[in-house]
């Protein structure tokens, strides 16, 4: 009965967020943004921060 | 807390000049790398225990079980813990575009984790206050202690996360999130409940946190590392963001549901079990695609060639990949049933948290200290430390999987336990030889991180770049106008609610009812006034609990034909119903030892907890001498409470047996698993345990070759290499062992000690030795018979020695000789029965005069004369059926 319930209830909640992942574009844009504004900020800090840093050590 | 930098813009330069505090990240990853270093050494000496059991002596400080705690609890919380702080103190910063709460709080941590956890826990772990709970060997009063640094942690680096939106939450930040959460929530249960609940429950209680300290703790962290530094390097985003948040909710709604995997086939009800296998599968899919995503994201980054912390990333993810497969694997009963308790399982945890987690801690490390512009860096260290530790991890790994094997097919087998110890001897050694380049490869990160140039990071990552294939420019996060996805920002509420459920689920569904489960099970089936512990018994438990004995004695026979076979009927709940907190253990190096009571004697545990390898030759327990005054037979108290324990071990069982069993089994008639334990043919089934009745096999015609490694292996120990009772560990035991080489034996007598052992003294039975086996130990025993001087007897003589016979002796020898007085059944130790055994007249007179120390027979010298006693001597030899 455990089993089932855990099998049972992680399948749903995967296929409901495949199933909306799938259906809905704006969703699938939406959620890969994050990556982006990820690497914007690793770039942001690489590049002008450390760099800022190293100069005024 | 102020923003300094709003995502994704950038402010002035002085504003965020101070975004990453690096004196934090500086200040951790050194602790870091000391505390891993320490935890190495406590963990070299652990190994080099298993061939130079002695070497702590009677220093209990380096007895091995507290060295075991202090290693597994420095890995955890002292290496990986501050290994992860400095990461968080660089990458929440960055993922946040804000500075973590504050600078002064952040020194607060640091000393709270290192002066107030990890160097007390340690210190109090090596004083003896401890707690026997895997993976939460620090006392209860350090734990408080974690409790508070958890909750600091939290406030340190969780609000500067929750200033921008969910949807805007990259993976890592989840996972970071995901993991001061959770763990605040599964650091109290896994380390208080299981003092609070008794046996099954509290091992309940303790395979969710086993996992959890894995699953909710070090492995979010080690992910949230991996899927930041792997992007961060190679310029390139994640796969597939959707991809790494499937894998993120799937691993926090799975983790905490696996747990119970730790104790299957034990005596928690099966459906908890079944729950735990079940997600155990699942979640090995979820890894796969974590671990797709991982390495397709890697693509292009030229990560053998390219950056140090990158190489560290990806290898972590490799690791990640075998550890997260084989560890769905070994959960599933065909496999489980197998490797379970055997190295295979060390070999597993090392590589999740030597291989996985360290290999990520060290890639987060390498990319947060490249980017402190102060900090020196020694990139030809790190990349040397990269191979050497991957070649020591890896050896390991390999190393104690086949250990693992080697000892499963002697359990499986039937083999005499220490065969499965003497076969592991040659992996342990490649085990402990890996040591070496896993501890240089540590020197060198250390080496690395404070020698070459200053700044010299910032040079590598520029390095690491023109080996990648060239970065896509990163694009803006947000289009100006738009907003948020509502459904996006509803998902992942419900998913965190979810995962929140889902943890709580698991606390439910794998603890408490369970619990419940066995709390009934515990009634009904418990005799009305079980036996509990005594005082003496009760200060014993501590020292075994102190000293580590459960992390190579089960305390769990477990639902398996092999379990059965070897040490009898499966544990049922209600024998650990006063076991707060339990100690099953998840390892055995020596026998199981729940059903302890009555198979050794007291002398013998004695001699055995003094000088081990006097009594077993090659067994691999450390020595506790400090127990003892200098010598076996000079216990103290501290002694003879351990001893007093492990004679506890059992009892209630053996005490009810067989009618509570029979009584329990009607009350459950329909339980398959309860009527494998009710049922099972015998309670005790310990080859050693000696028994005073019942048939034996007949000796083989057929001797096997190698009696003499079979006598150096098990019997030299006692008798000496010649057979004459003079063995090192003779002079303990009372009775003394017998002198083999003044004594006359049938092959019946030889055939029936070596099957049944000799009840009341410290000969034990050697059921599972081969019969091939048993015909040669008999025929080294013959060997050892030195020539008898003929003596001539006269029939007065003869005469004189019937009639002191007969008005002595035959109270308890029997009228035949055959040792079955009327007295006899009354004795802790039964007569020499003189139609099988034939003493040489020297030995004779001796026990005559002397008595034998240790048993019934008292000296005779106040009532019989010289002539008498040597004349019925020769009344007595007179019996012997068989001429030698």
């Amino acid at each position: 009965m455990i089993a089932n319930v855990i099998v049972v209830s992680a399948l749903v909640l995967a296929g409901v967020f495949v199933v909306l992942w799938l259906f809905s574009s704006d969703l699938r844009r939406r959620i890969e943004e994050p990556k982006r504004h990820f690497q914007q900020q690793v770039h942001d800090y690489d590049e002008r921060f450390a760099a800022n840093d190293a100069d005024k050590r | 807390m102020s923003n300094v930098a709003s995502s994704p813009g950038v402010e002035t330069d002085a504003r965020v000049e101070s975004l990453v505090d690096t004196q934090l990240v500086y200040a951790h990853s050194i602790a870091a790398l000391v505390t891993v270093l320490v935890s190495v050494i406590f963990g070299i000496i652990i190994s080099l225990q298993f061939f130079l059991p002695d070497v702590a002596g009677s220093w209990l400080s380096m007895a091995w079980g507290r060295l075991r705690y202090s290693h597994t609890q420095g890995i955890m919380i002292g290496w990986l813990g501050n290994a992860f702080l400095a990461f968080l103190y660089h990458a929440v910063p960055v993922l946040a575009g804000r500075q973590v709460t504050s600078a002064r709080l952040g020194r607060w941590l640091f000393g709270l984790w290192n002066f107030i956890v990890v160097i007390p826990g340690w210190l109090l772990v090596l004083a003896g206050i401890s707690q026997p709970i895997e993976w939460a060997e620090f006392p209860p009063v350090v734990d408080y202690f974690v409790i508070a640094a958890l909750v600091l942690a939290a406030i340190q680096f969780l609000p500067p996360f929750f200033k921008n939106g969910l949807e805007e939450l990259y993976v890592s930040s989840w996972y970071i999130i995901g993991s001061l959460v959770f763990t605040l929530l599964a650091y109290p249960m896994g380390n208080i409940v299981p003092e609070l609940v008794p046996g099954a429950e509290s091992a309940a209680f303790t395979g969710l946190w086993i996992h959890d300290a894995v699953g909710l703790f070090v492995t979010p962290l080690a992910l949230s590392i991996l899927y930041f530094v792997i992007p961060a390097t190679t310029g390139r985003p994640v796969f597939s963001h959707f991809l790494s948040m499937l894998g993120f909710w799937g691993l926090f709604f799975l983790y905490p549901l696996n747990g119970t995997h730790h104790y299957v086939f034990s005596v928690i009800p099966m459906s908890a079990q079944m729950g735990a296998i079940a997600a155990s599968a699942l979640l090995g899919i979820i890894v796969v695609i974590v671990v797709t995503n991982l390495l397709l994201s890697a693509r292009g980054g030229g990560w053998l060639k390219g950056d140090t912390g990158l190489r560290f990333a990806i290898m972590a993810t490799i690791f990640y990949l075998v550890v997260s497969v084989q560890g769905a694997l070994q959960a599933q009963m065909t496999l489980n049933r197998v490797i379970h308790f055997s190295d295979w399982v060390i070999g597993h945890s090392h590589l999740a948290m030597l291989g996985f987690a360290t290999f990520a801690g060290i890639g987060g490390i390498v990319h947060a200290w490249q980017r402190i512009p102060w900090a020196r860096y020694n990139a030809v260290a790190l990349n040397w430390a990269f191979c050497l530790l991957t070649a020591g991890v890896t050896i390991m790994f390999i190393d104690l999987t086949l250990a693992g094997l080697v000892q499963s097919a002697r359990w499986l087998d039937g083999s005499p336990w220490m065969e499965s110890v003497l076969q592991a001897r040659p992996y342990w050694l490649v085990r402990t030889l890996s040591a070496v380049p896993i501890t240089a490869g540590f020197l060198l990160v250390f080496y690395g991180l404070v020698t070459g140039e200053r700044g010299a990071g910032r040079a590598a990552i520029d390095a690491a770049r023109k080996t990648s294939q060239a970065a896509p420019a990163a694009t803006p996060s947000r289009m100006p106008g738009q907003e948020p996805a509502f459904i996006l920002r509803m998902s992942y509420r419900v998913s965190a609610t979810a995962a929140i459920v889902f943890f709580c689920l698991s606390v439910f569904l794998l603890g408490v009812l369970p619990g419940r489960a066995l709390d009934r099970q515990i009634s009904d089936m418990s005799p009305d006034n079980v036996y509990g512990l005594s005082a003496s018994e009760l200060r014993g438990r501590t020292i075994y609990a102190r000293e580590g004995c459960a992390y190579c004695h089960t305390q769990q026979i477990r639902y398996t034909d092999a379990d059965m076979a070897r040490f009898g009927a499966p544990t049922l709940a209600w024998e650990g119903q006063f076991d707060t907190p339990h100690m099953w253990g998840t390892r055995r190096v020596g026998p199981d030892l729940s059903r302890t009571t009555g198979t050794r004697p007291v002398d013998w545990h004695f001699a055995h907890l003094f000088a081990p390898r006097d009594v077993v030759p090659w067994s691999v327990m450390p020595s506790y001498a400090g127990f003892f005054d200098g010598a076996a037979d000079k216990p103290t108290q501290d002694a003879r409470d351990l001893v007093a324990y492990l004679e506890s071990l059992g009892r209630a069982r053996e005490l009810a047996w067989p009618d509570g069993d029979q009584r329990a089994s009607e009350l459950y008639p329909n339980d398959r698993w309860a009527q494998m334990s009710l049922n099972a043919s015998a309670l005790n089934n310990h080859p050693g345990r000696t028994r005073t009745t019942g048939d034996y096999p007949a000796l083989a015609d057929r001797a096997a070759p190698g009696g003499a490694d079979l006598w150096q292996n098990y019997c030299a120990g006692c008798h000496g290499n010649a057979g004459r009772g003079d063995g090192p560990a003779a002079a303990w035991l009372l009775p003394k062992p017998a002198d083999l080489g003044e004594h006359a034996y049938t092959d019946d007598r030889l055939a029936e000690v070596l099957w049944h052992g000799i009840t009341g003294t410290a000969m034990p039975a050697w059921r599972d030795l081969p019969a091939g086996q048993l015909a040669a130990l008999a025929a080294t025993v013959r060997s050892f018979m030195v020539a008898e001087p003929v003596m001539a007897v006269t029939v007065e003589q003869l005469a004189t020695g019937e009639s002191v016979y007969n008005a002595n002796c035959v109270q308890c020898h029997g009228e035949e000789g055959d040792g079955r007085g009327f007295a006899a059944p009354e004795l802790a130790i039964a007569p020499t029965d003189f139609t099988r055994v034939r003493p040489y007249v020297g030995q004779s007179v001796a026990a005559l005069v002397n008595g034998v120390e240790g048993t019934p027979m008292a000296p005779w010298t106040d009532r019989l004369v010289e002539e008498e006693i040597l004349a019925v001597t020769h009344y007595l030899r007179a019996f012997f059926g068989e001429q030698p």
